[in-house]
């Protein structure tokens, strides 16, 4: 069932790390609505259980159903909770109602979700995730097919982006089936680097040097992370490489490869449209802004298509 | 993936083997824009230190594959030269890393390397040639030598009448050297051929 866009069933990317109000939920909302346009099914669910606000990017009003009843086994079917959007092709799995203590599920919780959105009848399944580094970010994160790392051209958010990272390549190393120490290891590389940032690259190295063939599974990890960037928010024409720059940076002092997806400009019909509480629609947000999103959607299946022949 | 072996030049530029000089340069620009110290892609990164090491290599891959390779540093003359600036604390892990991360890869046989036995003159045009491949104006060598852009320019001049005496041209000459990422000792060795050249025996 690939529709035009040539994309498999079912892509999970998830979009999220890094800092609040970077734009995650706009541009999940805006890639979701263009890899629509191009004849996809596509599946937009907000996962920030903590702060959920797809539905107001849609223009929609505050939902009946939401993922919140599924993780909290009220709906027994994903398929509960998927609602339709103005746009064709378009669903949505709105975020939390007003559930308390459903910010941090468990991770079993996680993992039960996860399996359930990659079953989903959908060509492309967008999660928007909440903000910060705490687990269940970063463990959405890294269960999904691919994960988007959103940034804005300020110190801050570059910052947070590269915490975002570490943690999220701690987590994922965390999580192998080897009889390692690999908190051992993490405690020693920390202690070796003094107050100097960590690289993952050392620690792999650490790792094969103690250990070979834990060393190779580390390796192999870190081979596999393979996160994506988009920078957005960009206003000074230099920010435009800002992605390219993180690609380099990254690759050069931690040893990690990011794919780099571009830049979106800033743009102010964006911000008005948002503030209307109107659908971010392309034709709403004007053609400049809506031909990057194209451009940025283009990538985004180019590796979508390409890890699936990894795969 | 792995990390890039920091003695192979095309690695460190991230370029294929048979890339023409103009590949090389382009890509030396791209990257030596894209991570300049101090720049947002860098910000929480890395230590200062380590950001402009970063830039360096990047500098010392460029001369090398612009045909500077006799006279850049060789590793061992890279920790000799840098330690005693740094305070010590943290040493050079991230050589460490590139090290255990570096046989199963080609070996790293360096590309134009190894330095020859006998010196060759390096002459004050050869200087500006190679200060110019890594796009260093005048005014910002000086900034990093901390030595007059006039002093520079009558090395690459070869003005001998105007310049002082030889403990100071040596000095000069090893600064502008060090700054392009190349061998101090090295090039001063091969100027100051062309200095006794020029001057009588007697100085």
């Amino acid at each position: 069932m690939p529709g035009e866009s040539g994309v498999r069933p079912c892509r999970v990317v998830a979009v999220g790390g890094g800092k609040g109000g970077s734009g995650k939920s706009l541009v999940a909302a805006t890639l979701g609505i263009e890899v629509a346009r191009r004849g996809a099914t596509v599946v937009l669910v907000d996962c920030d259980l903590g702060g959920p606000n797809l539905h107001s990017l849609l223009g929609m009003e505050y939902p009946r159903e939401a993922l919140s009843d599924f993780v909290l086994r009220r709906a027994p079917r994903l398929e509960d909770v998927v609602v339709p959007t103005p746009v064709a092709g378009l669903s949505l799995i709105p975020g939390a109602r007003n559930a308390i203590g459903i910010a941090n599920p468990l991770y079993q919780q996680k993992l039960r979700l996860m399996r359930a959105l990659k079953r989903l009848d959908a060509d492309v399944v967008l999660l928007d995730l909440g903000a910060g580094t705490h687990n269940t970010v970063v463990d959405f994160f890294l269960l999904a097919h691919l994960g988007l790392l959103v940034v804005v051209p300020e110190p801050t958010s570059v910052e947070n982006a590269y915490r975002f990272l570490k943690a999220a390549f701690l987590r994922r190393i965390a999580s192998l089936n080897e009889p390692v120490g690999i908190r051992d290891l993490l405690h020693e590389a920390l202690r070796s680097r003094g107050h100097a940032p960590l690289r993952p690259a050392e620690l792999v190295a650490a790792a094969v040097q103690r250990d070979p063939t834990v060393g190779a599974a580390l390796e192999r990890s870190l081979a596999s992370f393979r996160p994506l960037l988009l920078v957005n928010q960009v206003r000074e024409a230099t920010d435009l490489a800002l992605a390219d720059g993180m690609v380099e940076a990254a690759r050069r002092l931690f040893g990690l490869d990011l794919v780099g997806l571009g830049a979106l400009a800033y743009s102010d019909q964006v911000w008005r449209t948002v503030r209307a509480h109107q659908p971010v629609l392309a034709d709403q947000l004007g053609k400049a802004f809506a031909g990057e999103v194209a451009l940025v959607a283009d990538r985004l299946l180019q590796v979508a298509a390409m890890v699936e022949s990894q795969q | 993936m792995k990390p890039a072996d920091e003695d192979d030049p095309w690695q460190v530029l991230g370029l294929a083997r048979d890339a023409d000089p103009e590949e090389i340069r382009r890509a030396y620009e791209r990257l030596s824009d894209l991570l300049v110290p101090g720049s947002l892609p860098l910000y929480a990164a890395a230590e200062p230190e380590e950001q402009r090491q970063l830039q360096q290599r990047l500098r010392e891959a460029y001369l090398r594959l612009m045909g500077g390779g006799e006279l850049v540093r060789t590793r061992g003359a890279r920790e000799a030269s840098v330690t005693p600036r740094r305070s010590g604390a943290d040493e050079p892990t991230g050589v460490e890393a590139g090290d255990a991360g570096a046989p199963s890869t080609a070996g790293g046989a360096p590309a134009a390397a190894v330095p020859a036995t006998a010196t060759p003159a390096v002459s004050g045009s050869r200087l500006r040639a190679l200060r110019e491949a890594t796009g260093l104006s005048l005014r910002e060598l000086s900034d990093r030598t901390r030595i007059r852009p006039q002093q520079l320019a009558n090395l690459e001049e070869e003005a001998w009448d105007v310049m002082p005496p030889r403990v100071y041209v040596r000095g000069f000459v090893m600064a502008y050297a060090r700054a392009l990422g190349l061998d101090g000792e090295e090039v001063w060795t091969g100027f100051e051929k062309r200095w006794r050249a020029a001057r009588p025996p007697k100085e």
